[in-house]
């Protein structure tokens, strides 16, 4: 019974750290990552320098989408691997607490740091290696025994340590603003998005901002509150202007995805995948899935709803989906005559609303990120004459509507 | 295909226990391999029930045909259909024993990895002749074999430090075409039969992407022309009629004998994003002797509604595709396979290799009797590759799905299959290799 004390206490830290601390980071790994039962898959990933530990790193990664099991893998993984230390050690009758505390502790701050599960899963799997290793040769009395309350406050100690580490390292606190904002997005949890990209932190972590004015639009505030966040300029806004690369195509997979234009949403989604770890995801194959159900492209989704069935936790999600086409009905792709006329994407959202807007897409948002749009543009005369024809919607005009207008803008 | 004569495949257990009702129809299968000609060396058919049924299966062969009987039923039921015998029909005549073709996702402007890959027919072996890793995750495309020769190809290896990759033999060089004669890079390759000059269209492409609709993406030329590579002395030469600001000239294909090159030709357009619905292309034809185009070009066929790419020519039969407008049928899932008897002038949608969806690239074997093509029929986006067998007298059988261990493997594969190429052998592995070419 004392020998379990030292490794629950890491585990207990590692849970609690976990889950308190990098939630949202570890859900943003299952975002980004990808397991198949397809021969395309194992043949990609045995091509990697270590297969084996990426295999089971994206086993796990699977599960990191639902709240708690994130933390308790992590934990396991790290209690696991104190207990493998602590094994070997005992068998050169070392005493094994302190350093199996130390050597742990030590990979859950790199877990914590990692991009992927797989770095983990590597030293487990080669403390196994050891550890297997270690039974071949013979039992070592022990040596230099250490009292237990030395071995408990030791362990504490560096747990304690590590969840201090991990808690005040700024990196890793921006990193999990970062993933709460993404995942409060891909949820349509605006509430949620604004409690954490607070004007006063957009000041510092400008890449929240976007995702405030997302939320904004979405409660239908952005004509209230636009100018109490710190925007400098349309880029902050719609991430126009910006650099392309996964940050630019997660946010425009979102934005066109509220802004019901899934034509946007889809390329964005399929430029993200570039940039992803396995060139796909599985947020990306959920966001296709669900696209193109709601387009009425059925082939498509019955495709993608195939793939994601040959993962280990789709099961439901699929059926959704799979049930509701069976007794949907699929759109008619359209005419050549349609498709030769109708308006192309541009790289400027403010245009690409126009033309949404022009062809009768208009989501609820969509009016008022026009708007916006035009005034960080400075230009009140196009904010005038659109503001003017669509008067209709606003019973009470948004506060910095009516300061434009009055010419205090 | 021996394997399948003798073949008795029992894919599911359990199936001793269904009593098994006869019925007159032949089972709906996936891929449809029902009354389809396939080379005698082809690797074995895999299928499954459309429906996702089980099935169980034997199959005799009778002459140059086998004969399928199939067994279905529900899992966990004890009932089942014992259907009639479908028949697929063994061809004698010879296909190349490979094909390459290009795998990448059907994305839009970025990709992460894409490769050259080569794959057997007589099996279902497939090995990278070139991945993208060679060439720090570059596009590498627009493979070509000279005259299906594997020791002898070229493709172009975008990026920094790019260019053109040509193999002959263990030699391997990378040319940039942007560097030499016009300074224009090289796009769609058509190797002479002859092996020493290799035209290239030279196209500055652009994509669009729709704002709404079923079409994602739409690609056009802002403008194009036909260049011509000496490989011998690495020069690049033009002719006035194939390269200036009146046309857009592109998808170069040479007649068999090398003396006629045919290409794919519209009027340069100023604003094409605007006009592409009214943009199409003319099949149109130069003849070419001692390493230079002669005389003036001609047409060899123009149509108000359709718009012609990938003109291939075997003997007198000149197969290519036709969409409605523009110069990339990939994304036009009207575009279809049509063919021209260069005799007789007559002209025929190919009905029975087409889809309500997309047709695109096509190749014929070097004995005019098998045809590789690509087809988004089986989901409107992932090109996968079909082949049918030509009678030579302008009538293909139906076309079957490049076979596969696993059926579903075509269903989970998340890339596209481009320029399938019928090749004599296996072009090997030269990802090392390349990247090689890449080292500063």
């Amino acid at each position: 019974m004392k020998k379990i004390l030292p490794p629950l206490i890491v585990f207990a830290g590692a849970f609690l750290g976990t889950l308190l601390l990098q939630k949202n980071s570890f859900v943003m790994q299952e975002y980004d990552g990808l397991f198949l039962l397809s021969g395309d898959y194992f043949s990609a990933m045995l091509r990697t320098p270590f297969p084996v530990s990426g295999i089971i790193g994206d086993f796990l990664t699977q599960f990191f989408r639902f709240g708690v099991y994130a933390p308790l893998i992590v934990a396991a993984g790290v209690c696991l691997a104190f207990l493998l230390v602590r094994s070997i050690l005992g068998r050169f009758g070392l005493p094994g607490d302190l350093p199996a505390a130390a050597l742990s502790c030590g990979l859950w701050v790199a877990v914590a740091f990692a991009p992927t599960a797989r770095r983990g899963v590597a030293v487990v799997l080669i403390l196994c290696l050891l550890w297997a290793l270690s039974r071949l040769l013979p039992k070592r009395d022990a040596r230099w025994p250490l009292p237990l309350w030395l071995n408990l406050a030791g362990t504490a100690l560096l747990a304690a340590g590590a969840f201090l580490f991990i808690a005040l390292n700024g990196t890793l606190q921006a990193r999990e603003r970062m993933a709460a904002v993404r995942v409060a997005a891909v949820n349509a949890d605006w509430d949620r998005i604004l409690s954490v990209a607070t004007p006063a932190r957009t000041a510092t972590e400008r890449e929240l901002l976007p995702y405030a004015f997302l939320a904004l639009g979405e409660k239908g505030r952005l004509g209230d509150e636009l100018y109490r966040y710190p925007v400098r300029s349309r880029s902050d806004f719609d991430m126009s202007g910006l650099p392309e690369g996964y940050a630019h195509y997660f946010y425009n997979a979102l934005l066109y995805g509220t802004l019901q234009g899934p034509n946007e949403a889809v390329h964005s989604a399929f430029q993200l995948a570039t940039y992803q770890e396995h060139g796909q995801s599985f947020l990306v194959l959920r966001r296709l899935l669900a696209d193109y159900y709601a387009m009425g492209n059925y082939a498509l989704a019955k495709k993608y709803a195939a793939v994601l069935s040959r993962s280990t936790l789709h099961a439901q999600y699929v059926r959704h989906f799979t049930e509701r086409m069976a007794a949907g009905t699929p759109r008619e792709p359209d005419s050549v005559a349609f498709r030769k006329e109708v308006p192309l994407i541009t790289r400027d959202p403010l245009s690409n609303l126009v033309k949404l807007g022009a062809g009768g897409i208009n989501a609820p948002a969509s009016l008022d990120r026009v708007l916006c749009s035009l005034l960080l543009d400075g230009d009140l005369d196009s904010f005038r004459t659109v503001l003017a024809s669509a008067r209709d919607r606003y019973p009470v005009l948004p506060r910095y509507y009516q300061e434009a207008l009055a010419g205090g803008l | 295909m021996k394997k399948i004569a003798i073949a008795v495949c029992l894919l599911a257990a359990g199936c001793g226990r269904v009593h098994f009702a006869a019925s007159d129809a032949v089972p709906e299968i996936f891929p449809d391999y029902v009354g389809v000609t396939v080379p005698e060396t082809m690797a074995a058919l895999s299928f499954e029930m459309a429906d996702g049924r089980k099935l169980s299966y034997t199959s005799e062969r009778v002459g140059d045909t086998l004969f399928f009987h199939v067994k279905a039923w529900k899992k966990g039921s004890k009932e089942g259909v014992a259907y009639a015998p479908f028949k697929v029909f063994l061809s004698k005549d010879e296909i190349p024993p490979y094909i390459a073709y290009r795998l990448i996702e059907p994305n839009y402007e970025g990709w992460r990895d894409m490769g050259i890959y080569a794959r057997e027919l007589a099996s279902y072996k497939e090995t990278a002749v070139v991945r993208n890793s060679a060439n720090g995750r570059g596009c590498v495309n627009c493979h070509s074999f000279a005259g299906g020769d594997p020791g002898r190809m070229m493709f172009h290896a975008r990026g920094a430090g790019g260019g053109t990759v040509f193999r002959d033999g263990e030699e391997l060089r990378l040319l940039n075409l942007t560097t030499v004669g016009p300074k224009r890079q090289g796009t769609y390759p058509a190797w002479h039969p002859g092996g020493r000059y290799i035209a290239y269209s030279s196209n500055s492409t652009q994509q669009s992407f729709p704002i709404a609709g079923s079409q994602p993406v739409e690609v056009y030329d802002h403008f194009s022309d036909i260049i011509l590579l000496d490989t011998q002395t690495d020069s690049v030469t033009t002719c006035p009629h194939l390269f200036g600001d009146a046309e857009m000239e592109t998808f170069p294909a040479w007649s068999p004998d090398g003396e006629i090159l045919y290409y794919c030709s519209a009027p340069q357009s100023e604003k094409v994003a605007a006009n592409r619905g009214d943009i199409r292309y003319a099949l149109k034809a130069i003849r070419f002797r001692d390493g230079a185009f002669e005389g003036e070009p001609w047409t060899v066929f123009a149509s108000d509604s359709l718009s012609v790419s990938f003109p291939r020519v075997s003997g007198k039969w000149l197969l290519f595709t036709a969409s409605a407008y523009g110069t990339f049928p990939i994304w036009h899932r009207e575009a279809d396979l049509w063919l021209l008897d260069l005799e007789s002038g007559a002209l025929r949608r190919v009905d029975e290799l087409d889809s309500e969806d997309t047709e695109s690239y096509h190749s014929w074997s070097p004995n005019g009797r098998w045809v590789v093509f690509s087809s988004r029929r089986l989901d409107g986006r992932y090109t996968r590759l079909f082949f049918a067998h030509f009678d030579g007298e302008g009538h293909f059988s139906k076309p079957f799905l490049l076979p596969q261990q696993d059926p579903q493997h075509n269903v989970l594969r998340l890339t596209s299959y481009n320029v399938p190429e019928f090749v004599d052998g296996d072009p090997g592995q030269l990802t090392d290799a390349v990247s090689k070419l890449f080292q500063p």
